[in-house]
């Protein structure tokens, strides 16, 4: 599992692509500033991040798939694999990490850059007693709702295949609990318990992770568990299904 | 040493049998060769050797394993092209062995400039593979083939889109690794090609295994020779080796000789023959290259 894990990330190092998602943090983080006229300090410029500017991490994170399982598909080099001996769920497996790996680097260099940047640029800012301990808590468990999001994402790779179907597959996964809201918006109609399912919304509850009481933690955790697992198991049994072409 | 072992492998898609019962076995040294027609079911055999494609029913023993577990394990023993050659587009030839020597866990970096040098690809430098031509991408797919020194070489088509000077180089790398001691099993069209690396031959045909033979029956069945049709073999024997100091014949039917001297002057021959009083039926040269000798097993019918 090392060596294929290894041999990814030397391939992965070699485009311009993996790279492109943390050029597009610190621009996004250069953005923010911009438009905030440079009035946000540490603390806050966080908060913001780890609450309302989610969904523009998680759609930073898109990339990554189309270097780490995309091209096995569209440079057909899955044969190669396979007709060596590498077990399917090896291989399925070994994507999977890859993908979760480059994510929490991801997402641990948006968290840090980005209070870095503020607190550069508009100071520390307040920081009240406990915040440390807040601030790993939350992180600690959005990074658990970004390897669950990579899961979907490994998933939906393995079982569409063809990058251009596959960026409107994600597009839609990310989008949904807003066109949900606003369907709701529009017709009156109560769907905020639908949200409560969905990974999206999961993953920015978790940015209050300590005003949560234990049994919305647990539910989270479990909806979260959820989407980390049957997307991974039901890849595994495509794959372990599937021709090979 | 057996290498492979297949038992009645099938495979059929959408209730159209691609391979139906092949069973065939090769042995340790072999270069064995698939002939068939495009459809015949070669590349979907290769399929369910290399895993790729999972048979319908059927058995495989490679290298001894015949468990699902234990197959996946023999397959590390593997060098495979199957169909087009696939690598990472966006890679140099270096960047693509370095990735598999990595994933393989090939200890010696050396490996990779080695197998280049075998191909002749040392000198691509930053041409990415996909600006490689198809001759190229061929000679690449071969040195990830033997990048992990294997033992048994699975080639699919390996001369296709390869100019003449490629197709005498892979002649020539495909008989050197053989005589380093890999089993190669190797599928091709062009049956003349093929006739000059083989030394064993399976006939597919719709999907069914119509004959294998080796090299030297091969020979003796296409073999050039005149056959006679006489009324008295055995009096036709003794002239032929009397009159015209012929010895190397055969009688393969109660009336029927092949000779295999003497093919210069049927004329003569058959002067002799009258001459000693033994009636000539028939007399007309016969043998095949291994072209004609494949389209006469599948009865004629190449579409």
């Amino acid at each position: 599992m090392m060596n294929l894990i290894r041999a990814d990330f030397y391939r992965i190092s070699r485009g311009w692509v993996v790279y492109a998602p943390f050029a597009g943090l610190v621009l996004l983080h250069a953005i923010a500033m911009v438009l905030n006229s440079y009035a946000v300090s540490g603390t806050m410029y966080v908060e913001f991040l780890l609450g309302g500017a989610q969904l523009l991490f998680t759609v930073s994170m898109i990339p990554f798939v189309f270097c780490v399982s995309v091209p096995i598909f569209s440079d057909g080099t899955m044969k190669n694999d396979i007709s060596w001996g590498m077990s399917r769920t090896k291989l399925y497996v070994s994507k999977l990490l890859v993908m979760a790996m480059l994510s929490a680097l991801l997402y641990v260099f948006y968290i840090a850059s980005g209070m870095a940047l503020a607190t550069i640029i508009g100071g520390v800012g307040d920081i009240v007693p406990g915040y440390g301990m807040n601030l790993l808590q939350a992180m600690g468990a959005q990074m658990v709702g970004v390897l669950a999001l990579c899961s979907v994402m490994i998933f939906l790779s393995f079982l569409l295949k063809k990058p251009y179907v596959l960026t409107e597959a994600l597009g839609a996964v990310l989008l949904i609990p807003m066109l949900i809201n606003w369907i709701s918006a529009i017709f009156h109609v109560d769907t905020s318990w639908v949200l409560y399912f969905d990974l999206m919304s999961n993953i920015e509850r978790f940015a209050s992770f300590h005003l949560l009481d234990s049994r919305a933690i647990l539910i989270a955790f479990g909806v979260v568990a959820v989407w980390m697992i049957v997307p991974s198991a039901a890849g595994i049994t495509l794959l372990r299904r599937a021709e090979i072409k | 040493m057996t290498v492979l072992k297949t038992k009645n492998l099938t495979k059929s898609y959408g209730g159209k049998v691609a391979v139906d019962n092949v069973s065939l076995t090769i042995e340790q040294g072999d270069i064995f060769g698939l002939i068939g027609q495009n459809g015949a079911g070669k590349t979907t055999f290769m399929r369910m050797i290399t895993s790729l494609t999972r048979p319908d029913s059927g058995q495989i023993d490679l290298f001894g394993a015949t468990t699902s577990a234990k197959l996946t394990e023999a397959r590390t023993r593997i060098g495979a092209v199957i169909e087009t050659p696939a690598l990472f587009h966006n890679l140099t030839a270096v960047q693509n062995l370095e990735y598999y020597r990595l994933q393989r866990g090939i200890a010696e970096k050396s490996r990779v400039q080695e197998v280049l040098e075998i191909v002749q690809l040392t000198d691509t430098g930053k041409k990415k593979f996909k600006n490689f031509s198809l001759g190229m991408k061929q000679r690449l797919s071969l040195a990830v083939a033997i990048l992990g020194h294997p033992d048994f070489l699975i080639l699919d088509e390996p001369i296709n889109g390869l100019d003449p000077t490629g197709i005498v180089e892979t002649r020539d790398l495909i008989k050197r690794l053989n005589q380093e001691g890999i089993t190669i099993l190797i599928s091709s069209h062009i049956l003349t090609e093929l006739a000059q690396v083989a030394n064993k031959y399976a006939i597919i045909h719709h999907g069914r295994l119509i004959k294998t033979l080796t090299q030297e029956q091969l020979h003796t069945e296409c073999k050039r020779a005149m056959a006679v049709t006489v009324d008295d073999a055995a009096k036709a024997a003794v002239v032929l080796e009397t009159a015209l100091g012929i010895r190397d014949y055969k009688q393969v039917s109660g009336n029927e000789l092949r000779i295999y001297e003497y093919l210069h002057d049927p004329a003569e021959l058959s002067f002799q023959l009258n001459h000693a009083g033994v009636r000539v039926a028939s007399i007309h040269e016969v043998g095949d290259s291994l072209e004609e000798y494949y389209i006469k097993m599948i009865g004629g019918n190449v579409q």
